[in-house]
């Protein structure tokens, strides 16, 4: 385009029209007017036709004329610059200027890329100049073609809008690829998630949103479905890693102890590689730790097979190939409460708390050797059960123990004068024995118990839709680090204002698996955002004594 | 007529004097949602793009104030296309550079008593120190040109620069070429630049009997001389103003109720109380059979 034809471009600029500046009105732009009125202020109560509020009125509208026309202006020198890949739906940095990298963007194969959020939310700061097949993007095509899809404009709007005010945002960094173990003891915060997630990272993240997971397998065909399909599986391996790393780390040192039992010297070299032998793939059989003799033999000879070829130090599990039963996944731990001291044998000691795994022994109640083991382990404890000796009535086994409790009890019942109450079918709820304090009697009054959400979400409905929580929110801190984030200040789910309102499953789900951060939820009413957060609320138990 | 832009289901206004206008002629508020250039991280003022409600759309369409176009066609990437735009930015930058220049220029003249008395100052200064270095400082860098002439020795006890001088220093000035390029401005555009005629593409709204109602709530009340804007923070479907909400607080929170839909007991206890609370008048907002809209408000009266 020729000088001329922009002075004509120019010239009937009329207000409708978008043009690009020339050479004097950007360099008018340097000296712009970086204030911005305060919001609010007094309001009139109502328009009364006076001059006043006329005037009033009318320096509003210009200043906005003012501060709407404005455009983003900004020396080559401080931007930067990237490269909009449509395939990818992410953009790639080719120049990278100013801090915004030390808490946005990621790095694929030494290659810098930026989430659609993050790149117009850049541009929209006047930082970033995006290029689409070599043209400069405006904010209106970047708009339409980098949002909306992946990221939704409800989801963008949330992100800028607390981007602006300087909060970090992260994608949700999903836990679900780490233990609940490890979730209690924070462990998932130190670990970043990239090695978790080992392959397929780019992939994963870009598959962000399941809504649009369909349209997407939809679009690029089968291959992509199976892409996927992989990587789920793999996720889940992930996620069940850490359980069997645990487990199998208990095993190599119990394979260890047993080593060093066998009367048979071998050399360090030789034990070494036992070890590097034992942290090898093998089948499930080989994981069963009963018939040692077994497998001494079998180590012997794949010992001879593998040994040439084996670096036990360099080597790495592939759980992919190991088919490991999950054993501790859904295992529940119940208390039992301490039996009365008075009815056992002297010289039983109880813990106070007994802790029972229930379910978790399914793998190892093959093992009759174990079971022994266990008892002669309870004689070293306890060593004189003589309950035989004992003056007193106790009891030499569970069976007797529980006979005896029932004894005690119609003991208890017939020294008191309400004897009598319990003769019927219906029996009061309170006996004369729990009157030790307040609490236990309100306790046993409660029939309705309340339940933590948070806690016993299983006996809740599981939620029709699912929602995904949408960002990690950080405070502005210069020590910040994307690679280890730590944990979140806030998360956020992104909802519309024409959305339902969740369901209280979907809440308590969101909730767990946000907790202990604070869950905020989004709602964006056409651009305007407002938070909302759900919390469970415990009704306070009064005792008046 | 008002171009308004359709995105991914959002109908936005991209150009800064359509948008004044829709406030100021039409009574037509939207909610800004960009960053504002001169001062982005902030969220008390924002910038366009200007994000309308459906019933804005469906009302400014109607009137046939504005027209719907595509918002997601793709910039051209054609040949000549390219070209243009980086010769866009080559003139701009040559422009840039003779304006720089011109600037440098009218500052030298701005400054000419200031250079004079520096080397008068100068000059004395050598003079007194020492005489054997005369000639000491002849290094001079072509492209800072005010720096230099300070170290130029030169005639006098003059105050003033002479005609030569002044000449001497614009020549200068003027062969100065190698501007830095990093130095340049450039603009990221908000609005995009189209050239040809685009079509007005159909606008689905409304589509249930709700959002009729809506529709018809929300022109009844724009044609009255109202402002309204989204009411979802008190409750309702919209907030009217009897001015712009610049400058008044709203009256009433209007909610959209059918005529032949059945309201319990407690719900008008809950609208009355939610009015009163934030000082507004609850309208209850529904269709006649006719078709004209009645309003029913709800006012909490206390009985002492």
């Amino acid at each position: 385009m020729e000088s001329a034809d922009i002075a004509e471009e120019e010239d009937r600029s009329s207000p409708v029209k978008a043009a690009r500046l020339s050479a004097q009105e950007l360099l008018a732009h340097r000296n712009l007017d970086r204030t911005v009125p305060p919001r609010g202020g007094t309001k009139d109560y109502a328009p009364d036709g006076s001059q006043e509020q006329e005037e009033k009125l009318q320096g509003m509208y210009s200043l906005y004329r003012r501060m709407l026309a404005e455009e983003r202006v900004n020396k080559i020198g401080n931007l930067s610059t990237a490269t909009w890949l449509e395939d990818l739906g992410l953009a790639e940095v080719t120049v990278d200027k100013g801090k915004f990298w030390h808490h946005m963007g990621h790095t694929d194969e030494g290659k810098k890329y930026l989430y659609p959020e993050e790149v117009v939310f850049l541009m929209e700061m006047n930082s970033i100049e995006v290029y689409w097949n070599k043209v400069p993007l405006a904010i209106q095509q970047a708009y339409a073609m980098m949002l909306g899809d992946k990221v939704s404009m409800e989801q963008y709007q949330v992100y800028a809008h607390l981007s602006r005010l300087g909060y970090i945002l992260m994608r949700h960094q999903s836990r679900e690829h780490f233990s609940w173990y490890e979730r209690q003891i924070q462990l998932d915060e130190y670990i970043p998630l990239k090695e978790r997630i080992k392959e397929g990272l780019s992939s994963q993240v870009r598959d962000w949103f399941p809504s649009n997971l369909k349209e997407e397998q939809a679009s690029s065909g089968n291959l992509d479905k199976t892409e996927e399909v992989q990587n789920v599986h793999r996720n889940k391996l992930a996620s069940q890693e850490s359980e069997e790393e645990v487990k199998s780390a208990s095993h190599s040192t119990v394979e260890h102890s047993t080593f060093n039992q066998m009367s048979d010297p071998r050399s360090e070299g030789e034990k070494s590689k036992m070890k590097g032998r034992s942290e090898q793939p093998v089948d499930d059989e080989q994981m069963e730790i009963d018939c040692e003799n077994d497998r001494k033999d079998k180590n012997e000879k794949q010992e001879g097979l593998n040994s040439s070829v084996l670096v036990p130090h360099e080597y790495k599990w592939d759980f992919t190939n190991i088919n490991i039963p999950n054993v501790g996944q859904d295992c529940n731990v119940s208390e039992i409460p301490a039996p009365s001291a008075e009815l056992l044998p002297a010289g039983v000691q109880v813990n106070s708390i007994l802790k029972i795994n229930t379910g978790a022994f399914s793998l190892n109640t093959k093992k009759g050797s174990k079971r022994k083991s266990n008892s002669e382990h309870l004689s070293k404890i306890v060593p004189n059960l003589r309950a035989e000796d004992d003056p007193r009535k106790v009891s030499r086994n569970w069976v007797e123990y529980k006979e005896l409790c029932g004894v005690k009890r119609e003991v208890d019942m017939s020294d008191t004068a309400v004897a009598h109450l319990w003769e019927g079918d219906v029996t009061p709820l309170v006996r004369p024995s729990d009157a030790t304090d307040m609490g236990t009697i309100l306790s046993k009054l409660q029939v309705i118990q309340n339940i933590s959400l948070e806690k016993e979400c299983s006996s809740l409905p599981k939620p029709d839709r699912t929602l995904e929580i949408a960002y990690d929110v950080f405070l502005p801190d210069s020590h910040f680090k994307k690679s280890k984030p730590g944990r979140p200040n806030l998360r956020v789910c992104v909802q519309r204002f024409s959305d339902a309102a969740p369901e209280l499953a979907l809440i308590v789900q969101l909730n767990q698996l946000s907790s202990p951060v604070p869950l905020l939820w989004a709602v964006v009413d056409n651009g305007d955002i407002s938070f909302y957060s759900f919390t469970e609320a415990d009704l306070p138990t009064d005792y008046h004594m | 007529m008002i171009d308004l832009y359709l995105c991914h289901g959002h109908v936005y206004v991209w150009n800064a004097s359509a948008a004044c206008e829709l406030r100021e002629q039409h009574r037509i508020v939207g909610t800004f949602v960009g960053a504002l250039p001169r001062l982005p991280r902030q969220n008390v003022r924002l910038g366009r793009p200007l994000q309308l409600m459906p019933e804005e759309t469906t009302l400014l369409l109607n009137k046939g104030i504005a027209r719907l176009l595509d918002g997601s066609i793709p910039p051209k990437t054609g040949e000549e296309d390219l070209q243009a735009i980086t010769e866009h930015r080559k003139q701009s930058f040559r422009e840039q550079s003779e304006m720089c220049k011109n600037d440098r220029k009218r500052k030298l003249h701005e400054m000419a008593s200031v250079i004079a008395k520096g080397r008068a100052a100068k000059r004395k200064k050598l003079a007194q120190k020492a005489k054997p270095a005369e000639e000491g400082s002849s290094s001079v860098s072509n492209n800072d040109v005010t720096s230099s002439s300070w170290d130029q020795p030169e005639e006098e006890k003059e105050p003033s620069l002479s005609v030569e001088e002044m000449k001497e220093l614009e020549a200068r000035l003027d062969k100065t070429t190698g501007y830095n390029e990093q130095a340049f401005l450039v603009q990221i555009l908000t609005e995009q630049v189209t050239e040809e005629p685009q079509e007005a593409v159909p606008w689905n709204y409304p589509t249930t009997d709700r959002e009729a109602l809506r529709c018809q709530v929300f022109q009844d009340l724009w044609e009255k001389g109202y402002f309204l804007t989204s009411g979802g923070k008190f409750g309702g479907d919209f907030l009217v103003y009897p001015g712009d909400p610049f400058r008044y607080h709203s009256f009433y929170i209007a909610v959209c109720q059918h005529r032949t839909e059945n309201m319990e007991a407690l719900d008008i206890v809950r609208l009355g109380r939610l009015g009163s609370n934030v000082k507004k008048t609850v309208l209850l907002c529904s269709e006649c059979e006719s078709g004209e809209i009645t309003y029913t408000s709800l006012q909490w009266t206390g009985m002492n």
